[in-house]
């Protein structure tokens, strides 16, 4: 007697189960793919927006400069110069200028400038500094078997 | 009719993943043109800034042309210096504006125009040592 075959209503054959997998195996790449590139663009997005913002800073760090120049030009004396942001303290036979423009929350572009007694500038310091202080945690947390 | 409804579903889905592996691949070389842009801006303001704002020695240091009083850089596609017309892919322009000791930096796609970058950068401070 010839055996009837049933029908289960759906029919997954081989062919099926070799889709699935080619679409599994492309959707995780392809995933995994633009994700990757998204990051990427991301980062050098990051990076763009940090340069631009340095080089603002920078601009108005020269703007300053300019403006001490000028003043010393015109004879106004080291520690009187009255320009906003710009302190003064004196040394022995020097001034010293320091000011500070911030570059984004974390860092400042900082300028230290020394007024030499025959009048010249000199550069001291022009460089990128952490506006805030760093938290140091000292404690480990480690399991202590409780 | 198995066959076909498997064939269907993958043809539909093998469509999307290429779409999103073209964009992916799209998305990874505009980043990489933009990273690479920002690098020979930055090396184009570093070099203003350290010849105090002189064209001549600045497009010497950047391996440049002058062009009409712009100093001109061309990069290839591997953003390699080329001076080989057919190679030309990016630019890089260090235009000076109108106050002295200062210049707008562009970096931009030869071919479609396309701006990539843009840096403004001042140039006063004068060295190390300034003399009133």
């Amino acid at each position: 007697m010839a055996r009837k075959r049933r029908s289960t209503g759906v029919n997954v054959g081989s062919a099926s189960i070799v889709m699935i997998f080619a679409v599994l195996c492309l959707t995780v790449f392809s995933t995994l793919s633009f994700v990757t590139a998204n990051y990427e663009r991301r980062l050098a997005e990051k990076s763009a927006q940090a340069v631009t913002q340095y080089y603002a800073a920078d601009w108005q760090c020269e703007d300053i400069y300019q403006q001490i120049y000028n003043k010393l030009q015109n004879g106004v004396a080291a520690d009187q110069l009255g320009i906003a942001g710009v302190q003064a303290s004196q040394d022995a036979t020097t001034t010293i200028l320091s000011y500070t423009v911030p570059i984004d929350d974390e860092q400042a572009l900082s300028v230290k400038l020394t007024v030499l007694p025959e009048g010249a500038i000199r550069t001291d310091q022009w460089c990128v500094t952490a506006i805030r202080q760093w938290e140091y945690n000292e404690q480990i947390q480690v399991w202590d078997g409780e | 009719m198995e066959l076909v409804v498997v064939l269907l579903f993958f043809s539909i889905c093998a469509a999307i993943c290429v779409s999103l592996f073209g964009s992916a691949q799209q998305m990874a070389r505009d980043s990489h043109n933009l990273s690479s842009a920002v690098l020979v801006a930055r090396s184009a303001a570093s070099c203003y800034k350290s010849t105090e704002g002189n064209m001549a020695e600045t497009v010497s240091l950047l391996e440049g042309s002058m062009e009409d009083d712009v100093a001109v850089c061309y990069y290839d596609a591997d953003w390699e210096i080329t001076k080989e017309q057919e190679k030309k892919m990016f630019v890089l322009q260090v235009t000076p504006t109108n106050k002295i000791g200062e210049a707008e930096i562009v970096v931009a796609d030869y071919v479609d125009e396309q701006i990539l970058f843009t840096l403004a950068v001042k140039s006063g401070r004068g060295g190390g040592q300034h003399g009133a």
